[in-house]
């Protein structure tokens, strides 16, 4: 066995977990929904081929489709701009010449709510949230608002959960804001400040454009862990008022494991499959305007 | 050679992950019998004794008492030597995620052999003939079952599909009204005789309903589950259902005027908190925001540790008739269980005197007419009125259940919170659900 075999095999070695982690996780369950898509399956019967049925059920038929699908897409208008911007800002705030101490509580405790189960916290904000007995409008209350049903009115419930998932995932991009941030050569903003830029203009003409990468990284995993949005929803509404706060995910889980539509919750996976893949494929287009990976 | 090592690591790291893969449901450990020895599960099934099999028995999450198990299960292994039980805890947001939960654990290869199922799922079970008829195995041992002694007589029915049963009945639940009369005392109200009327219920509700010391105080918790809507729904003469679960029949005027003064408790009478999904009325009810809520006797270990003492039981005010609404649970073989002769017996055990007696002390009621006589009226604390629990003085009806419930719950608790919300009709609602359960139930 020459050196170049050996290391193709060693290559390959480490590339092996990975690669089973990937079969396992992501291609073989690619592979299932394609082929369930196809069939009526309801984990016990046998399975039954029915051809395109199932998509024309979805387009044709499926009067709750588009607004659900709609709804996950207002999701990702709220989420993403919501963690871009506040993420940033929480950033730009923690990474200020202040105290080592400081810096560390305030990355702490924003970063905090990431690590607490999703399910736990949720208990805690129902309790806040609610309309008569909760928090939130007692204090209203002593302010003379009227109590908000926040979570039992369409109108309110969407943003009950945007609020809870910008509480609970922003300390997730402010980390990586942070990493960007400490990245960016001190010379680069002092020959900014000499040429007679301002604070604002230095983040926008030095920072933004230096941690774009950074920036498009956060915008890419929040979209898509977004677009996958259940818990929060689950647990908080139920997805309701009716549909009112529905997402695709939720809606596969009720076709899955209420209905024990096996074959039409894959075809609802494969339509949040690619609308995954179109709007990734949209933002990497746009990116090549606006992200730059080299300092010139 | 560092590569070697470092390939070999990776590949040592890769059949760890392996063994990692195969997971099991949450198991309570009950104990072993101490009179089986060596490998469990390999003897077939057959009239003779087994040898050292293990059984699985699935419980919802929220019913373990693992103590109260424990000492059951002791008593079923002194006459059983040979079967050990593993006792597997679901967690669920209900009935129906648990019955889907079962259904993944049978899909997933791993299903247990007998379950404690409520009459909500039973006939989904059977539909997907996941459950085994008792009758031949009652047949062969008559002393096991004796209908007679159970109450009420209706929930033995309604584990009955095709004339066939398929749940050993344990325990039951009626939907009664729990009044905490401290707090109908505070407002100066005196609580009707419990042959009272919807209007006297709305009267006595806004009487309660108002600010007290500061805090603010609702008559009634509205129930958010398809349970106690069908108790409100009896009351009136509607139903979900016809009477052989083939049609939706909640078109009926007399159920869109329940729907319609549900949503009114909200909203034009004011005596009722607007509930979320997650509204925990138990909590409310303890913490002294509602006097009262519609439940049965789950709630009594709480109440037992909460000290609350000020309860009294009546009945749910008159519509146009006063029913006694029944639900309950039962233990069930599943088909795929390789040992039935010996599910049957645990099932026959756990659903007997014993078991009743030792795990049903201080929750649901025991279906065994004498055990219920001898548990509840001394079940600390004793509500006022306990007697409902064990004999109910009007007409008695078993909560409906069709064959696709699991999806019907769905679709009812999708439009149930679009009408708590004020945000549908009360006549858009009933039609909605309508015509969606309606395909549910064809398909």
């Amino acid at each position: 066995m020459n050196k170049k075999t050996k290391e193709i095999l060693v290559a390959y070695g480490f590339l092996t977990p990975a690669l089973i982690v990937f079969a396992i996780f992501f291609a073989i369950p690619i592979i299932a929904i394609i082929t369930l898509s196809f069939t009526e399956y309801n984990m016990i019967s046998p399975i039954r081929f029915v051809g395109l049925e199932n998509f024309k059920r979805l387009f044709t038929e499926d009067k709750r489709y588009l607004k659900i699908f709609l709804n996950t897409l207002r999701y990702v208008a709220i989420f993403l701009p919501g963690h871009l911007i506040i993420g940033f800002l929480l950033a730009l705030g923690v990474n200020r010449k202040i105290s080592p101490g400081l810096k560390y509580f305030y990355r702490t405790i924003i970063y905090f709510p990431v690590l607490v189960t999703t399910s736990a916290v949720s208990i805690v904000w129902i309790y806040i949230y609610d309309k008569e007995f909760g928090l939130l409008n007692y204090y209203l209350g002593k302010l003379g608002i009227e109590g908000i049903s926040w979570l039992t009115s369409s109108k309110w419930a969407f943003l009950s959960i945007a609020i809870f998932g910008i509480w609970k995932f922003v300390g997730q991009p402010l980390i990586y804001y942070l990493v960007g941030l400490q990245n960016i050569p001190e010379s680069l903003v002092e020959a900014a400040l000499i040429d007679g830029a301002n604070s604002f203009q230095s983040i926008i003409y030095i920072t933004l454009p230096v941690i774009s990468p950074t920036v498009f990284f956060v915008a890419i995993t929040v979209m898509i862990n977004t677009l996958q949005i259940f818990d929060a929803p689950y647990i908080l509404t139920r997805g309701g008022p009716g549909d009112a706060t529905r997402s695709l995910n939720l809606y596969i889980y009720e076709f899955a494991y209420e209905h024990y539509d096996m074959g039409y919750a894959s075809t609802l996976a494969l339509s949040l499959l690619a609308l995954i893949l179109t709007m990734t494929l949209i933002m990497f287009l746009i990116s090549k305007k606006y992200v730059h990976y080299e300092i010139e | 050679m560092k590569k070697l090592v470092a390939l070999l690591l990776s590949l040592v790291l890769v059949f760890a992950m392996a063994a990692c893969a195969k997971t099991q449901p949450t198991s309570t450990q009950g104990p072993s019998n101490p009179a089986s020895s060596g490998p469990s599960g390999s003897e077939p099934s057959g009239s003779a004794p087994a040898q050292n099999i293990t059984l699985t028995i699935a419980f919802p999450g929220q019913d373990v008492d693992e103590q109260a198990f424990d000492e059951v299960i002791a008593e079923f292994y002194k006459d059983n030597p040979g079967i050990n039980v593993n006792p597997i805890a679901i967690p669920n947001t209900g009935w129906a995620d648990y019955v889907a939960k079962i259904k993944s654990m049978v899909a997933g290869g791993n299903p247990p052999d007998v379950i404690r199922i409520a009459v909500q799922g039973i006939a989904e079970l059977v539909a997907n003939n996941l459950a085994i008829p008792y009758d031949d195995y009652i047949k062969q041992n008559p002393s096991v079952f004796n209908a007679d002694e159970y109450y009420p007589q209706e929930l033995l029915e309604y584990f009955k599909v095709d004339g066939k049963l398929y749940g050993l009945v344990w325990d039951a639940n009626n939907v009664v009204l729990h009044v905490n009369t401290k707090l109908v005392e505070e407002a100066g109200a005196v609580l009707p005789d419990s042959n009272w009327t919807i209007d006297q219920f709305i009267e006595f509700g806004k009487k309660i309903s108002g600010e007290r010391n500061g805090k603010k105080v609702y008559a009634y918790a509205m129930p958010h589950n398809y349970f106690a809507t069908s108790a409100w729904l009896f009351q009136n003469g509607a139903s979900f259902f016809n009477e052989d679960m083939t049609e939706c029949t909640l078109d009926d005027p007399k159920a869109i005027e329940v729907f319609r003064l549900l949503q009114d408790m909200i909203y034009k009478y004011g005596i009722s908190p607007q509930p979320t999904p997650e509204s925990n009325y138990t909590n409310q009810f303890l913490s002294e925001q509602v006097a009262m809520i519609t439940a049965g006797r789950w709630n009594q270990a709480t109440y037992a540790k909460n000290n609350m003492d000020t309860i009294a039981l009546t009945l749910l005010p008159k519509m146009k008739q006063q029913i006694m609404t029944y639900g309950g649970g039962a233990y069930t073989m599943i088909s795929s269980t390789k040992y039935p002769n010996e599910a049957f017996k645990l099932a026959a055990f756990m659903s007997g005197h014993y078991s009743q007696r030792h795990y049903l002390d201080g929750g649901s009621i025991p279906t065994i007419k004498a055990v219920a006589e001898e548990v509840v009226p001394v079940a600390q604390p004793v509500p006022k009125n306990f007697e409902l629990f064990i004999k109910s003085p009007v007409p008695v009806k078993v909560v409906e259940s069709p064959s696709a419930y699991s999806a019907i719950e769905g679709v009812f608790n999708r439009y149930y919170s679009q009408l708590l919300a004020n945000e549908i009709s009360p006549e858009d609602a009933c039609l909605g659900m309508k015509e969606e359960m309606d395909k549910l139930l064809k398909k």
